[in-house]
């Protein structure tokens, strides 16, 4: 049992005290460690794992007979698998993903800004890809991310070095100094830096780079034509990549819990808009609700995992559809 | 221009308050305006679902907030308008009025002076046009509304006095309505309708007061102030018609004889005197002339002579006078002239195109007499010629009155009486005059017999005697006939006898004596005063004084305030009802003045008499305007109808169908009265065996000026009775149309107010998605800012209600 007063490094709040978002992977990863039981990796290997009581049914080949000789009981003799899997794993940067919802703050990047603590949709997407990247590492897997916004910004190569674990990091946390391909006409002086989201853009920049079998991780709010996403995932979809979708929004964009008359300032260069948030907020969820169920139908038709991720919310349950997905996939191989 | 501001204002009580409410109208458009341009920017990422919500929602949401800031503005604008307390008029005010189910009494005054007898287009008079607008007045009141009708003429007074209802009988009243003869009393007519409204208690804001009017200058009441105390409407609306544009007009203003009565067998190779005056009333006077006839018209409707003059008017002239001399002497064979016969003069203007008819003429009446009887009291009858004796007093005064010789062949037939046969109770009989040359010699009850004589139009002229010592019969004619006069009980000498004093020549203005004036100069100059009573009268007394005169002076050396003006007088006079006593200071003696060998004494007796007796209204004649309630001598008395003669043109009798229109009489104790004034202009008659009479009545000389009046002064007049406006002469009916009743206006205003709040409150919460949170309505959030200020927690501006 974990210890009740250690701190919940999945929990965003805490995460978003720690600075480095290497060191905050690494407390991802040994946060969703702590208290497991049963190895997930196990499997074929020639790396000894652990030993487990054999019930009927199971391979008789694995019985440990010297430990049956001993003791008179069977157990089964488990090892570590042997993985070559590769981990892409698609970070979206655009200006929406900077959005986090502290109160009169809009986070930009990975830096808070102002007195509050920032947690945005970005901050929140690239704690869970460096988490992913790290645990795949150790097992020796080769990880990649990708930036992107309305190309992609930065790519790492596939690689299971040493070094691949720093290089990861410095990519996520260069996100900063995105800039867009094309500034908006309508930009205004004091508009947040964007970064316009493209995702068929994406979509074909990214498929042309993966030219083996590959785990790719897409996390993104995915604020795009539900059209374009459908094209994307079934790129990716042809060329037999297994695809997990987590969807990033922030708990504002979930509820809209605005009351007073603002004016509204797209972090994507979409203008300004005032407005009274309490007539619309009905007609917005209805909106951004078909929009969520119609990408969850799509992740669905292709048999991709799917999972809404609240940037409010601890980051284990995405973790764990990753853990999942990964040894589906080896077990596919 | 006050007027029209007022005017302009009358929607409401309190104006200041409605501006402000329209003012404050401004301030839920600013703050919509300024929370439009102060919002605060929200960065947002979702923005594409945002905007296409927003895109949908547009037309909805931009409907809700314009309905929004009209009813809160409506709000506003109610509330300021309410609390000014609207009085709305028109079909609104009309319907708002409707909530009160009391109706209104309509005071609804005509005008029917003479001037509006003017034509206004063809076959049309002003007064048809105003009892259109009147028509339409009734026409226009509301169920519940009853109306009166009042006449502004004079004498003004009710047409139908009770409010009523029935529009029949306020229409069939109004037809029945013909312009008068008389000026427009408007004041009275007002004050009238204000008693009346008084006696029945009615309730002032409920009474409406319609001035229907040609306004022109002839108007009488227009010379004085208004007295608020005499508003009709008591505080009600008072509707007043424009006064109509002036007309030219002439008219006949009076016809004066130089003697009332006349001494046929004294006219030798004279007439009957007459003057007539003429006035014009026009903007621009220029040169001008008109045609006149003056007739003398027996009691038979007889023209015995007739004359036609030219009146002529120089240019910037109105009235002018026309003097003629009517051939009596021609037509004397034609007259059977009785004692007391009366003809009627009559001034009659030819080919007047325009202006008005009736006042085209007027008349007047002299009355005939054969001769003139005078009672000479002397101290002994007949005349004495003896030269050692001298003259009597009473023997000068017989002389004078008959000077060309002994006996009764002139126009004045003298009687000689002792003081003693006045005690005769038939003494007086059939006399015109007593002439007292030895009043003290009569006795003290005969003082009240003379007083009465006078009194009933007799002439009384008492001569001081040629008495020394005290005087004791002064104080008991001054206790019977109380002329108002100081007069010493002892003859006084003058400082230097023989010079005498001299009478002063005064500016002769005493009418009687007005035949002397043009040698009044050379007639007065050789008459000296050398003894004679003290008497001071007042001016109008003073007809000749002496010089120099004599000022008493009170206690302390000053001149009494009452005697500023009182004269010591040697001849003097006191009207005495319908007759007059005259005295004279001095004794027609030649130790006491020189005036009976004088030229000026027989033509000063002669014109003394005749004139005072000649002006002396008859006892037959009654002289009046149209309008006026004349009152009678005690001759008429007894009598119970008269018969008018038409004044178109020669007499016809018309019977007694046309005879005074409420025949009656009270009696009063100079005379009989008419119950009702003479509205009709006439000549009225009454053929008594007990002589004749004449009453004769003409158009008001006053009421023929047409011209327009100053419409400022009459708006000035008016505001004198309080808050007015004009009557939209176009459509008279919509004037009348309820303005509403102050505080239900309000009222109902407020309930509206309350209305509004409560819609807004609605539409605020179900129709702009306040589900979410706490109502965003206005009143939603006074009362929210109320209860945090109470509580003390400090207003949350906007923001969202869950934080990162």
């Amino acid at each position: 049992m974990p210890p009740t007063d250690a701190p919940n490094y999945l929990d965003p709040r805490t995460l978003a005290a720690i600075g480095p978002i290497d060191l905050r992977a690494r407390m991802i990863v040994e946060g969703m460690m702590t208290g497991m039981h049963r190895s997930p990796m196990e499997g074929v290997s020639v790396e000894f794992a652990q030993h487990r009581q054999y019930t009927p049914g199971d391979d008789t080949r694995f019985l440990d007979w010297k430990v049956y000789g001993k003791t008179d009981k069977l157990y089964l003799k488990q090892y570590q698998k042997e993985t070559n899997l590769d981990l892409v794993v698609l970070v979206d940067a655009s200006g929406s993903m900077r959005y986090g919802s502290t109160r009169g703050q809009v986070a930009t990047g990975s830096m808070r800004v102002g007195a509050g603590l920032s947690w945005s949709k970005y901050d929140h997407a690239a704690s869970l890809a460096a988490a992913m990247c790290h645990v795949a590492l150790r097992q020796q897997d080769r990880a990649s991310v990708v930036l992107f916004s309305d190309e992609i910004k930065t790519a790492t190569r596939l690689s299971n070095s040493n070094d691949q674990w720093r290089t990861i990091v410095n990519a996520l946390s260069s996100a900063e100094s995105f800039e867009v391909s094309d500034p908006g006409a309508s930009q205004q002086k004091d508009e947040p830096v964007p970064g316009r989201t493209d995702l068929a853009r994406m979509f074909d920049q990214a498929v042309a780079r993966l030219n083996r079998r590959s785990l790719v991780v897409l996390i993104s709010d995915l604020f795009d034509d539900v059209q374009v996403i459908e094209r994307g995932l079934a790129q990716l979809k042809f060329r037999r990549h297994d695809v997990i979708v987590l969807q990033t929004l922030d708990p504002s964009e979930l509820d809209f819990p605005f009351r007073a008359p603002s004016q509204f300032l797209g972090l994507e260069a979409e203008g300004r808009l005032n407005l009274d948030p309490q007539a619309l907020r009905s007609s917005y969820l209805d909106a951004l609700q078909r929009h969520l169920d119609e990408v969850e139908q799509i992740a669905r038709r292709f048999r991709f995992d799917y999972a809404l991720l609240n940037t409010q919310e601890p980051l284990g349950p995405a973790l764990s559809h990753f853990m999942a997905q990964r040894s589906s996939s080896i077990g596919k191989k | 221009m006050p007027t029209l501001i007022a005017q302009a204002l009358t929607p409401f009580v309190a104006p200041a308050l409605a501006w402000a409410g329209v003012a404050l109208v401004s301030v839920p458009v600013a703050i919509h305006l300024l929370s439009r341009w102060r919002r605060k920017p929200e960065p947002w990422g979702a923005m594409r679902f945002l905007i296409e919500a927003y895109r949908k929602q547009k037309r909805r949401m931009r409907f809700e907030q314009w309905l929004l800031l009209l009813l809160r503005c409506l709000i506003i604008l109610m509330l300021g308008l309410a609390v000014a307390r609207p009085r709305l008029v028109g079909a609104l005010g009309q319907w708002f009025g409707g909530l009160d189910s009391r109706g209104r009494v309509v005071h609804i005054v005509i005008d029917d002076a003479m001037s509006t007898g003017v034509s206004d287009g063809p076959g049309v008079t002003r007064f048809d046009r105003l009892i259109a607008k009147a028509e339409a007045v009734v026409d226009a009141l509301e169920p519940g509304d009853r109306a009166t009708i009042w006449r502004a003429g004079r004498p003004a007074g009710a047409v139908i006095a009770e409010p009523t209802a029935d529009r029949a009988v306020l229409h069939d009243a109004l037809k029945q309505m013909r312009p008068g003869y008389s000026r427009s009393d408007l004041a009275t007519a007002l004050e009238l309708i204000s008693d009346s409204m008084e006696a029945s208690k009615a309730e002032p804001d409920h009474s409406v007061t319609v001035l229907l009017g040609d306004f022109t200058r002839s108007a009488r009441y227009i010379e004085h102030s208004a007295d608020p105390d005499n508003r009709a409407s008591g505080g009600g609306a008072l509707i007043v018609s424009r006064p109509f544009p002036g007309v030219d007009n002439i008219q006949v203003l009076s016809v004066t004889p130089r003697r009332r009565v006349v001494w046929v067998d004294g006219l030798t190779g004279g007439g009957i005197s007459a003057e007539v005056l003429v006035a014009r009333y026009a903007e621009e006077l220029p040169e001008a002339s008109a045609s006149l006839t003056v007739a003398l018209i027996d009691a038979g409707g007889r023209s015995l002579a007739s004359l036609r003059r030219r009146v002529y008017f120089p240019a910037g002239q109105g009235v002018t006078s026309v003097s003629v001399d009517l051939p009596v002497e021609a037509v004397l064979s034609k007259l059977d002239a009785q004692a007391g016969e009366i003809l009627t003069i009559r001034a009659q203007l030819e080919s007047v195109t325009g202006g008005l008819t009736p006042d085209d003429q007027a008349h007047t009446a002299v009355e005939l007499r054969r001769r003139l009887r005078v009672a000479v009291v002397d101290e002994q009858v007949g005349v004495s010629l003896d030269p050692d004796a001298g003259l009597s007093p009473g023997q000068w005064v017989t002389l004078a009155l008959n000077p060309t010789g002994i006996g009764q062949t002139g126009a004045i037939e003298t009687t000689p009486v002792t003081a003693a046969g006045l005690s005769n109770p038939s003494s007086l009989e059939s006399l015109d005059a007593v002439m007292l040359m030895r009043p003290d010699r009569v006795f003290n009850q005969d003082w009240r017999r003379l007083a009465s004589f006078a009194e009933s139009g007799g002439l009384i002229w008492v001569f001081t005697p040629p008495n020394e010592g005290s005087a004791p019969w002064i104080s008991t004619m001054i206790e019977s006939f109380d002329p108002g006069w100081r007069m010493g009980l002892e003859p006084v000498d003058t400082a230097n006898s023989d010079a005498g004093r001299r009478v002063v020549t005064d500016p002769l203005k005493v009418e009687p004596l007005e035949r002397l004036a043009a040698d009044w100069q050379a007639l007065i100059r050789p008459v000296r005063v050398y003894r004679g009573l003290p008497v001071t009268a007042p001016g109008a007394d003073a007809w000749i004084t002496l010089h120099p005169s004599v000022q008493m002076r009170d206690e302390t050396g000053g001149i009494e305030d009452s005697a500023r003006d009182e004269r010591e007088v040697l001849l003097a006079h006191h009207s005495i009802g319908r007759g007059s006593l005259i005295f004279l200071s001095t004794s027609v003696d030649t130790r006491w003045t020189n005036l009976p060998t004088k030229p000026l004494f027989v033509p000063l007796i002669h014109e003394t008499l005749r004139g005072v007796l000649g002006l002396r209204s008859r006892p037959g004649i009654v002289q009046a305007v149209a309008g006026d309630r004349p009152t009678l001598g005690l001759a008429w008395s007894g009598l119970s109808e008269l018969d008018r003669l038409d004044v178109s043109g020669d007499f016809i009798s018309v019977g007694f169908e046309t005879k005074l229109e409420r025949p009656g009489w009270t009696s009063g104790q100079a005379g009989v009265q008419l119950v009702e004034p003479v509205s009709l202009p006439g000549v009225y008659q009454a053929g008594s065996d007990a002589g004749p009479r004449r009453l004769i009545v003409d158009a008001d000389p006053k009421a023929g000026d047409t011209r327009q009046i100053d419409e400022e002064a009459f708006a000035h007049w008016l505001d004198g009775l309080g808050e007015w406006r004009w009557l939209d002469d176009e459509d008279p009916g919509t004037s009348l149309m309820r303005s509403g009743e102050v505080a239900d206006i309000g009222w109902a205003m407020l309930w509206g107010v309350l209305g509004l709040v409560l819609l807004e409150t609605v539409v605020a919460r179900f129709l702009s998605h306040a589900n979410v949170g706490p109502g965003r309505s206005l009143t939603g959030r006074i009362w929210r800012a109320a209860i945090r200020l109470r509580s003390g927690e400090k207003p949350v501006a906007g923001g969202r209600g869950r934080a990162a």
